[in-house]
């Protein structure tokens, strides 16, 4: 305040002195008085003005720093891969070790895995001993840190990375759902083959339920943006993602929890399903229901970064290890009415 | 889309405004008055050179004592700086008012709102709605609410820019012309009205001219645009749980091409929507119109005031103050005219807001207080009750019948959908009955106190809610808490393993929302801090819905031996999809398509031809083979 109180002072003071003395006419004067006023606003302005802009490119440079990041992946530099028809695939994970960013250990460690073409493989093991991290490396949403996954015998760094994840259909515990039609959440896209969409809705278990609403597959999922969408329970909304996952048709099969929000019929259903929906392909298959591991040829405890123990699930239940522990404790109160009855 | 709106009557809507500033006004007592301040200086600081500035330059010009100018000067040079002075101040303390206080204020309207409210209005479909569209009208164009504030700053800074105006340009029509003049003309009472009624012509016509421009954006409803846009371009790309499936499914082709196709649709805001056409037509013509008219103006008070002068009224520096006074009375008395018309239409905007706000909480409310009781005997009796969500055609519950017995160990099975969560919601006096009644001791539960009431309690619901703060306050869900008890309730609960794991232990921040080094915690670790969170309640009845959904074999073997402890003598009622949960419990609740088809215990059950049985044999079969190898 002070500062202009003395810079106008200083300009206007000359100019009404050069006034007084005749130098300068009224009408110049005006003019002059206008100017000075003029020209300090404008600098005031410019001022201000580049004050703005570091400030806002200081916001920027977070922007630019997201922009930045390295891209890891190959896309459209990496070699192509389409999916071959009719072809059952061998994924391999050959002494893969994985660190999360910024953790102190390893969550996998050295790990040595083949899964045979057609197998169906079970992953058990406690929250957080790697069973999602370890079908993230094999679909490819992470690379390891050391090792490599395989391929058909190929590491899949080199593939177009995208090309690579039509490879597999996926249920995971956490999914996108689009807000669009039922249609549309099946097929992911706007145009759906509906012969084929309703077939996998049948065996999801979803079709009469479909069926039944005001506009059938046309119903709009959820009231982010419609007005008119409905909201799906739990359970249906389970079923809708694997109605997802069969339409994909992809040759790799990931289901993790897939009957979490189901009840003991739905549940039973679905396992009953299990080689139905799986059909030929490969497949792995991670739950805390010990009793899906019978539906699968092959069972791994994954455990302290690695895999514990792994075979079928009779050979582990005679193995007598961590397995048959596991087992024994979750059957152990539908069994007991058994022994009261002999 | 376009559509008219039926406008309310003029005085439902000037008392819908007046209680939307009374809002304001106990939400932010400093809101307007900031406004106001900063108004009134933005519009008055110009005033001052403009007065001064003319008084100079007629003074040199009239060749008076320099000492009578540098006193001009002096004048001119002091009134500026403490202008300018307060105006900053006022500036700062609105825009402080604006962008903190605000925001939060608003929200905090609609949140206590929803705090008070009866569950079943709170939870009803048609509220949630009534909130989005809330929302989306303040998203899409700020009205609403917080349209009130901004046209309270216009139609302040317009009254203080009219009066300013009134105060400077005065004198273009009082002084006169001196009679010798060929001007003198100008003089004539006809001139002066003839200026005055153009001048308000004008005014009016620019007004409505942009009143009708802004009524095309007032009718437009671009909440469904914004809704697309929202979800399309932010709200499917970046929330992180949606990353996988992103790749996997190759969402980003069907994300891409939805966004594209609806940007360019009628409905959105883009050049081709219905709006953006209007832009290029009448819209943008009457906005054009409108400027153009103010500009004539303009040019005939220059042509009025340069004669005047010319005539020799007053001095050449005057002429500057004049048009400067006249245009800024056009402008003000134009915002003005505009301003009223903007809340006109906001009015509309304020009906779902007060609708909300109005909320009436129908359940009755009785005055008898629950003893506490050191015994716990709490007898809770269900007396042929049936319930029906409110809007919804089909029973959730059809004449359910039960008694709990103090001490007892209930569980809760059937089929999804068969009305277990529902008969736990009505438990707890969420909701009232449709039909029948829920006693406790005996009396109709209505008739106690709502919070004794729901104070016998302690849930943990499937979709149950941590907060964002440290775990100690989380388990006792209160900031100031015995953290002694808090260490035991998560021992017991079966989290002391993480416990000890977490570097600040109780204080350790839960998400990372508001604390950089918070922690992240997974499914099956929230299920356990719920559990505890229950147990510090330590109320008489504990209610648990699929409280070991997410917890591996292990931890979730762990409940189930703990449960004796967990629950001591306390009454527990237990939903679960694992049917092996019904080992422990005294007696079994199976429920089908809202009714309770068998009761009894699980030896008795199993037995039985019936629901429960094959729920039962559904799921063991896989874990009885064992013993055929």
């Amino acid at each position: 305040m002070a500062l202009t109180f003395l810079r106008n002072g200083a300009a206007y003071g000359i100019l009404i002195a050069m006034a007084l003395s005749g130098e300068l006419t009224a009408a110049r004067f005006v003019l002059y008085f206008s100017a000075v006023g003029g020209f300090t606003n404008w600098v005031v302005g410019i001022f201000s003005g580049l004050g703005t802009l570091h400030q806002q490119s200081l916001d920027l440079s977070a922007l630019r720093e997201f922009l930045d990041i390295p891209e890891s992946f190959r896309f459209g530099d990496g070699k192509p891969l389409p999916v071959k028809p009719d072809h059952l695939y061998q994924l391999e994970l050959r002494d893969v070790s994985f660190r999360y960013p910024g953790a102190e250990q390893d969550t996998l460690s050295h790990v040595n895995l083949t899964i045979h073409p057609g197998e169906k493989l079970a992953v058990v093991g406690k929250n957080g001993a790697g069973k999602t991290t370890l079908i993230r490396l094999l679909c490819g949403l992470y690379d390891p840190t050391k090792g490599q996954v395989l391929l058909d015998g190929e590491d899949i760094r080199q593939y177009d990375r995208r090309d690579y994840y039509a490879h597999f259909s996926a249920v995971f515990q956490q999914f996108s759902l689009l807000a669009g039609t039922m249609a549309e959440n099946v097929a992911q896209s706007e145009k759906a083959d509906l012969p084929r969409m309703w077939d996998c809705l049948e065996r999801a278990g979803l079709a009469d339920q479909i069926r039944a609403l005001p506009w059938q597959e046309n119903t709009h999922l959820g009231r982010d943006v419609y007005l008119d969408g409905i909201d799906l329970s739990g359970g249906q909304v389970q079923r809708l993602m694997l109605a997802r996952a069969l339409y994909k048709n992809a040759p790799i099969v990931m289901l993790d929890e897939p009957t979490a929000a189901l009840d003991p019929l739905a549940e039973s259903d679905l396992y009953q399903k299990y080689n139905d929906l799986t059909g030929a392909c490969t497949s792995v298959y991670i739950s805390h229901r010990l009793a899906s591991t019978r539906f699968c040829d092959r069972v791994l405890l994954i455990e302290n970064g690695g895999i514990a123990e792994e075979g079928s699930h009779e050979e582990l239940l005679a193995q007598g290890g961590h397995y048959a522990r596991l087992f024994d404790i979750q059957s152990k109160y539908y069994r007991e009415e058994e022994t009261e009855h002999e | 889309m376009n559509k008219e709106k039926d406008r309310l009557p003029l005085k439902q809507a000037i008392s819908y405004t007046w209680r939307g500033v009374r809002i304001w006004h106990n939400a932010v007592p400093g809101l307007f008055p900031a406004a106001g301040a900063r108004q009134a200086l933005t519009a008055l600081t110009p005033c001052l050179p403009l007065y001064f500035t003319a008084r100079l330059v007629n003074a040199i010009a009239g060749n008076e004592t320099p000492g009578q100018i540098w006193r001009i000067l002096l004048a001119l040079l002091a009134s500026t700086a403490f202008a300018g002075a307060a105006h900053a101040v006022a500036v700062c303390w609105d825009e402080t008012m604006r962008n903190s206080h605000k925001w939060p204020a608003w929200n905090r309207v609609f949140f206590q709102k929803l705090l008070q409210m009866d569950f079943c209005d709170a939870d009803n479909p048609k509220t949630q709605a009534l909130l989005t569209q809330i929302e989306q009208n303040s998203n899409w164009s700020a009205w609403g609410l917080d349209k009130l504030y901004w046209c309270f700053s216009d139609l302040s800074g317009a009254t203080w820019r009219i009066l300013g105006a009134i105060a400077l340009s005065a004198s273009l029509f009082a002084l006169p012309v001196p009679a010798q003049s060929p001007l003198a003309w100008l003089n004539h009472p006809l001139c002066l009205t003839g200026i005055a009624a153009l001048m308000i012509l004008s005014a009016i016509a620019t007004s409505s001219l942009t009143n009708r421009a802004n009524s095309y954006w007032a009718n437009y409803d671009g909440t469904g645009g914004n809704r697309a846009f929202s979800f399309f371009g932010f709200i499917a790309i970046l929330e992180r749980h949606r990353g996988a499936d992103i790749r996997l499914y190759a969402q980003d082709r069907y994300l891409g091409s939805r966004y594209i196709t609806i940007m360019n649709g009628e409905e959105s805001f883009g050049p081709k929507s219905s709006i953006g056409k209007a832009a290029r037509g009448p819209m943008g013509a009457c906005a054009a119109a409108s400027g153009a008219v103010s500009r004539m103006f303009v040019g005939v008070i220059y042509l009025f005031a340069g004669l005047k002068a010319l005539g020799g009224a007053f001095g050449i520096g005057s002429i500057a103050q004049y048009v400067g006074a006249l245009t800024g009375l056009i402008q003000g008395i134009t915002l003005l005219l505009e301003t009223l018309g903007t809340l006109r239409v906001n009015a509309e905007f304020l009906k779902p807001v007060y609708e909300l706000l109005d909320t009436p909480n129908n359940m009755y409310q009785g005055s008898l207080t629950t003893e506490k009781r050191a015994d716990r005997k709490y007898v809770i009796e269900f007396k042929d009750v049936s319930f029906r969500y409110p809007g919804a055609r089909t029973w959730a519950l059809r004449h359910v019948s039960m008694q709990f017995r103090v001490g007892q160990r209930l569980a809760v099975v059937g089929e999804n959908g068969s009305g277990k969560t529902t008969f736990i919601k009505l438990l707890c006096r969420l909701y009232d009955p449709t039909e029948g009644e829920i006693l406790l001791n005996g009396i109709d539960i209505r008739k106690y106190r709502y919070d004794n009431y729901l104070n016998l309690f302690s849930v943990v619901f499937q979709d149950f809610q941590l907060l964002a703060q440290s775990l100690g306050a989380n388990v006792a869900a209160a900031e100031e808490y015995d953290r002694a008890r808090a260490e035991q309730c998560l021992h017991k609960a079966g989290f002391s393993g993480q416990l000890t794991k977490l570097p600040k232990g109780l204080d350790t921040c839960l998400y990372r929302e508001f604390e950089d080094d918070g922690v992240e915690i997974s499914g099956g670790e929230a299920q356990k801090i719920a559990l505890a969170r229950v147990l510090y309640q330590d109320a008489p009845f504990i209610v648990l819905d699929e409280p070991t959904a997410a917890l591996d074999p292990e931890a979730e073997a762990e409940v189930y031996t703990h449960f004796n402890e967990i629950v001591e003598d306390k009454t527990a009622v237990y939903i679960s999809h694992r049917l092996s949960s019904c080992r422990f419990c005294d007696e079994i609740a199976v429920f089908d398509k809202g009714s309770v088809v068998q009761q009894g215990t699980h030896d008795r059950l199993v037995e039985t031809d019936g629901k429960y049985r094959d729920l039962w044999n559904a799921q063991a079969q896989y874990y009885q083979n064992r013993e055929n190898k």
